[in-house]
């Protein structure tokens, strides 16, 4: 039986990192390598576009780190890390990496990782990469900023330009400078992932950053509204004004 | 704090060698004026109780004027007016006390109270706070010398702890690795320059542990050190990172401590090369202005709307070793101006290092 063709990509900032991670794979025939990636913004829009089966990736890399890539992607390939760093294995553990390879590895341990990495694929090709990545215990640090990957393109919105975040059925709309971001995320998640001294969940739907607003309307008894100094208004809930008053 | 007050034992032993003093003076007080013996401690026992009182002023006396910071006739002045003062106010109230039991027992103690006893209370008192005052300096410059050494020690202590800790972030286990890794990939696609990096890393590695064992290099043999660095950061990142240089010649010649400006390049590299997307330039310059040696590191930073947190571990560490060894003669300041990220250094060009 001849074996298909695997595609893979190579995510790394350094070009010799990129070169070693070439010439090994060059042993490997059945392994294309598809793309080479100099940041994770590179590495988003080849894996959306391109959709290879094995990732090789850096972990410290400039403005986009590996696991915000992960974060980033619907449809995960099987991950290979490849890092000076041995402090992130457990992490990679979570998040079902293939291998955790530390640099400067040999051909053979490189082999072994690949080995890894083909039986995962394997073995998952069946379902969806993104199902394994459920299970994971969603992080609840604090963020300085929020990651959205439109198409395959990827912003990176710093939490203080957020005006206000709408939760829209499976999505949260974010509001930044007068456009709105829709991510896939559930709404008391990113509350958990927003600085708590910047951001009140203001309504069961609403989570608002406080330096906006302008005033707050009393409508009629325990009816309320937060008039933001972009003329929007957005209603308050009973226990959302108890919040907001304790921090204003 | 009074320092005999500062401890229930002091007090203790102050009080009773006093007691004793009284004691003694009783017998002398029973012998010569054949005053009944019961009589003599009634008079004398009160009394120097009251003197060691007295007396204990003199270790202000003392800490107000330290010996070596005085002038003389200040202190020998403020020194006669506090002995005529002490011994007056005692010698007036001994007066006092022998003319209040004389009027309670009535009893005569003394056939006259003459000007020559009042005179010989005075001269005793007069004398027993002289030797306060003596006992009091002994104590202090005792104590003096006893918390220089201390100082020095806990200074000799800091330096050698900011030393270890540099050597500990010279050694950064990731660069290491990662140039190891970039020797690896290196070996087959161009030998020539895996052998140039495994050079320029080992002779890295040596000037760090040569250097790192002294007190003090010259800006000459760091800066050799920084190149030596650069030159592997360059074929790590390649096209990302470029150098500009501007060392004046005559900067070369001032002593620094070891590895003091290795971090701060790391950390140009580090948030203006390995952070950024594009990389750019780092520039270094040096030169000598008015007895004091300018260096300047910039690196660029780009703005994505992050806030910057405070002024890093590795620069504070680095600042806490300038002061260390220069107080405030050296000092290093950090700006940000548009997308450039400053980092400055200055030390004194004739300083206590010149001549080793």
């Amino acid at each position: 039986m001849k074996r298909q063709t695997m595609k893979a990509i190579i995510v790394d900032d350094e070009e010799p990192a990129r070169n070693l991670v070439r010439e090994f794979l060059s042993a490997h025939r059945n392994i294309e390598i598809i793309a080479e990636c100099a940041n994770g913004f590179e590495a988003v829009k080849a894996v959306t576009e391109q959709y290879p089966d094995i990732m090789f990736l850096d972990i410290q890399m400039p403005k986009l780190n590996g696991f915000e890539v992960l974060e980033l992607l619907d449809e995960l390939p099987a991950v290979i890390f490849v890092t000076a760093f041995d402090q992130y294995a457990l992490k990679a553990f979570e998040v079902h990496a293939a291998d955790y390879l530390l640099k400067p590895f040999t051909q053979e341990r490189f082999t072994e990782a690949l080995n890894h990495a083909l039986k995962q694929f394997e073995h998952n090709k069946h379902y969806s990469v993104k199902n394994l990545l459920a299970d994971v215990k969603p992080e609840s640090e604090i963020r300085e900023r929020i990651l959205i990957k439109e198409g395959s393109k990827v912003l990176v919105i710093p939490v203080e330009k957020i005006d206000y975040i709408e939760a829209q059925d499976d999505y949260v709309s974010l509001r930044v400078e007068g456009k709105s971001h829709l991510k896939q995320q559930r709404l008391s998640l990113l509350e958990e992932q927003l600085p708590k001294h910047m951001f009140v969940r203001i309504h069961r739907s609403y989570i608002l950053n406080i330096e906006r607003i302008a005033k707050i309307e009393l409508l009629a008894k325990d009816s309320r509204a937060a008039l933001l100094k972009n003329g929007t208004t957005l209603p308050i809930s009973r226990t959302g004004y108890e919040k907001l008053k304790e921090m204003l | 704090m009074h320092p005999i007050l500062s401890e229930r034992k002091r007090i203790f032993i102050y009080l009773s060698v006093w007691i004793g003093l009284g004691i003694l003076f009783s017998f002398v007080l029973k012998t010569l004026s054949a005053i009944p013996a019961a009589y003599a401690a009634v008079i004398a026992l009160p009394m120097f109780v009251v003197l060691s009182q007295l007396n204990l002023s003199a270790w202000f006396l003392a800490k107000v004027f330290p010996p070596d910071k005085s002038e003389l006739w200040k202190l020998f002045s403020a020194l006669a007016v506090s002995t005529l003062l002490i011994s007056g106010i005692w010698g007036m109230l001994c007066w006092g006390w022998v003319t209040l039991l004389e009027r309670y027992f009535s009893v005569q103690l003394f056939s006259e109270k003459t000007a020559v006893q009042f005179g010989i209370v005075v001269l005793i008192s007069a004398q027993l706070y002289l030797l306060s005052v003596g006992l009091s300096y002994f104590f202090m410059t005792f104590e003096t010398s006893r918390t220089a050494e201390r100082n020095a020690l806990e200074l000799q202590l800091l330096a050698q702890n900011a030393e270890l800790k540099a050597l500990r972030m010279q050694i950064n286990p990731h660069f290491l690795f990662n140039s190891l890794n970039s020797i690896n990939a290196l070996i087959s696609r161009n030998p020539e320059k895996a052998r140039e990096m495994t050079t320029l890393l080992a002779d890295f590695f040596r000037k760090s542990l040569q250097f790192g064992a002294k007190e003090m290099i010259t800006l000459g043999e760091e800066v050799s050190l920084l190149n030596n660095y650069l030159a592997i950061e360059t074929i790590r990142f390649g096209s990302r990172l470029t150098i500009e240089q501007n060392i004046e010649p005559p900067a070369l010649a001032v002593r620094v401590p070891p590895l003091i400006l290795q971090p701060l390049l790391e950390n140009a590299v580090k948030h203006g090369i390995a952070d950024s997307l594009s990389g750019g330039t780092i520039r270094i310059s040096a030169e000598q202005k008015n007895e004091q040696v300018f260096v300047v590191i910039e690196n660029p930073v780009d703005d994505d709307g992050m806030k910057k947190k405070g002024i890093g571990l590795g620069l504070e560490n680095v600042r806490r070793r300038l002061q260390t060894v220069f107080h405030d003669t050296a000092d290093l300041q950090t700006y940000r101006e548009g997308s450039t990220f400053r980092t400055l250094v200055y030390f004194p060009m004739n300083n206590i290092f010149a001549e080793q």
